[in-house]
């Protein structure tokens, strides 16, 4: 399925805003295509889904987070058609939740390789993942303060622990 | 035997790789019956300080100290999320000098998994021998960029530093030396039959598993997809030479998904990075190396720019992505996600250790090539002191010695 096709797909199934970005490279030319999707919260689950029909396997890569001020946007990026040579398509698919409600499903039923992500998001942003079992911390410690989100821009952000690392906690410690 | 389970906890310290990353093994007698990951030892914050402190060409020194090894992959991955988000064109000469030092640091990456793997199962003097080898990819390296680590040579718009006839020379013979030499490398990890025992349906991630758990890189490939985002997605000068992804069945007709054939994967692209580095030397256009050289401008430029790019690029260990979004007006990224590969590839080693031994852990781990410097980028105070017994790495090490001393004396 080329570009083309897929973006039609997405345009009849989907209210969405698509985008496509091609970037060429090296001496032939050879196109990189990107499809950037934002689409609304209620369609997300039927969007990946939806990817399944495209491929047997979509290939997830990661969550990326963006703080927008009032909302947070979530953008899934996905892969698919990979195995030939530059026929690996990029669909990054942009999800944005209001602060009020950090809410989104989980992916980790249709897709297992996505539970790191969603954990990190989780323990980094502080979005719940609807459906998510395995919720504890990967990449801070089990003792993180609650309530403190690293990649947030407002006033969750743990401020007063910057610039303060080497007071970690050692071996031998009392306080601790 | 009783039939009661055990948690054993592995880490912080791993077993194969020194580097802080906990494991949690139940086991029944030997065999081991759950695994569970943590890593929360050694998060940076990275992503944070480009986004909060740095400008942007300020965050390709911090994307090359993402980790030790892959300190090409990642500053390639960043500057391609900015050239997309900026609308940058790369000069072509700058896209195969970019392909040559990619190629040069897998090289590198890939001897040095090999040694780390014999080591793993007690040949250190094949750990040595393959170290000693590897040195002359180090200085090639060196004598091209000027460093042996980071080499701080990729900038947004291009490279900083030219190869130049005598250097094209250099990498001509070093090329040399590796073809020179492959046929006895492969003689030693293919060929060696306790290798071959220590390795062979060890750690096996079938090709569903792979593909579920989204593994990536050799750990992918070896059990038989064929996943390459240099061949799929191709970016800088792999587009022009048409990279074919590598998997074992290329080499022996059968994919198992196997340490054995990792190793195989990781091989045969030595070579196959040998064959690139040639081809780009040869048909190495000339021109520019810097879309913009004045740095003041092109800071300037970044900070007008509004956009979004998703850069990705293979690293040794697999596919590397990293998302970045500019915001007018604003110097540090409105948004920086990084993607190492290792991200992925920590899931697969649960079915892969599942009914496996003890003695098994240390190679299994070692060869998704875990880089776990990538992985965690914020120092933490470790909590899990809860521990009934421990198994030190040194101990774990001697037991996957033994192993192996064993498997030899049934060889004789």
């Amino acid at each position: 399925m080329n570009v083309e096709e897929i973006i039609n797909k997405i345009k009849e199934n989907f209210e969405a805003n698509v985008k496509l970005q091609v970037k060429e490279y090296g001496v032939k030319k050879i196109k990189e295509e990107t499809v950037y999707v934002r689409i609304k919260k209620e369609d997300f689950r039927r969007f990946v889904e939806f990817l399944f029909t495209i491929e047997r396997y979509p290939h997830f890569s990661v969550i990326s987070a963006t703080d927008l001020g009032e909302s947070v946007e979530l953008l899934y990026h996905f892969s698919v058609g990979y195995g030939k040579f530059n026929g690996e398509k990029m669909i990054s698919v942009g999800v944005e939740l209001p602060k009020k409600e950090l809410k989104i499903e989980t992916i980790t039923d249709l897709i297992p390789g996505a539970l790191i992500s969603e954990r990190e998001i989780h323990e980094m942003v502080g979005v719940e993942f609807i459906g998510l079992k395995d919720t504890r911390h990967f990449f801070l410690p089990e003792n993180w303060p609650e309530g403190k989100y690293p990649w947030r821009r407002d006033e969750t952000f743990p401020g007063e622990m910057l610039n303060k690392l080497y007071e970690t906690w050692k071996e031998g410690d009392e306080n601790e | 035997m009783s039939e009661e389970v055990y948690t054993i906890p592995v880490g912080p310290l791993h077993p194969a790789l020194h580097e802080p990353i906990t494991l949690k093994l139940e086991v029944s007698g030997e065999k081991i019956v759950g695994v569970d990951v943590f890593c929360s030892q050694v998060h940076r914050g990275i992503e944070w300080i480009g986004m909060n402190r740095n400008n942007p060409i300020q965050s390709i020194y911090l994307a090359e100290r993402v980790c030790g090894i892959c300190n090409i992959c990642h500053p390639i991955c960043m500057v391609q999320a900015v050239e997309k988000a900026a609308e940058i064109q790369v000069p072509e000469r700058a896209e195969y000098i970019r392909t040559i030092m990619a190629e040069l640091e897998r090289i590198h990456s890939h001897l040095l998994w090999a040694g780390v793997a014999a080591h793993e199962i007690g040949f250190d003097t094949v750990f040595h021998y393959t170290w000693a080898l590897r040195e002359n990819v180090m200085d090639l390296i060196e004598y091209l960029t000027g460093n042996r680590v980071t080499k701080a040579i990729i900038m947004i718009g291009g490279v900083r530093r030219d190869i130049k006839e005598d250097g094209a020379r250099k990498i001509r013979e070093g090329m040399k030396f590796y073809l020179e030499n492959f046929k006895k490398i492969e003689e030693i990890y293919l060929h060696d039959p306790t290798i071959k025992m220590r390795t062979r349906d060890v750690g096996i991630l079938t090709t569903e598993d792979a593909l579920k758990l989204c593994a990536v890189g050799p750990t992918a490939r070896a059990s038989g997809v064929s996943k390459d985002v240099r061949q799929d997605y191709p970016y800088a000068a792999y587009g022009d030479y048409g990279v074919k992804a590598i998997t074992p069945d290329i080499y022996n007709g059968e994919v198992h998904g196997d340490v054995y054939d990792r190793i195989i994967v990781r091989l045969l692209e030595v070579k196959q990075s040998v064959e690139i580095i040639n081809w780009a030397l040869d048909n190495m256009p000339q021109g520019p190396l810097l879309a913009e050289k004045n740095l003041v401008r092109l800071k300037m430029k970044l900070k007008k720019a509004e956009g979004e790019g998703v850069g990705r690029a293979e690293a040794p260990r697999g596919e590397d992505i990293h998302y970045v979004r500019l915001k007018a007006n604003e110097e540090p990224f409105f948004s920086w996600k990084i993607r190492a590969p290792t991200y992925n590839n920590v899931l697969p080693w649960i079915p892969m250790l599942l009914g496996g031994q003890i003695a098994d852990v240390p190679i299994v781990a070692a060869s998704t090539d875990p880089c776990i410097s990538c992985l965690n980028r914020v120092t933490v105070v470790d909590m899990d002191r809860k521990k009934k017994f421990e198994i030190t790495k040194e101990y774990m090490h001697e037991l996957s010695v033994k192993k192996t001393r064993r498997l030899m004396r049934n060889v004789k």
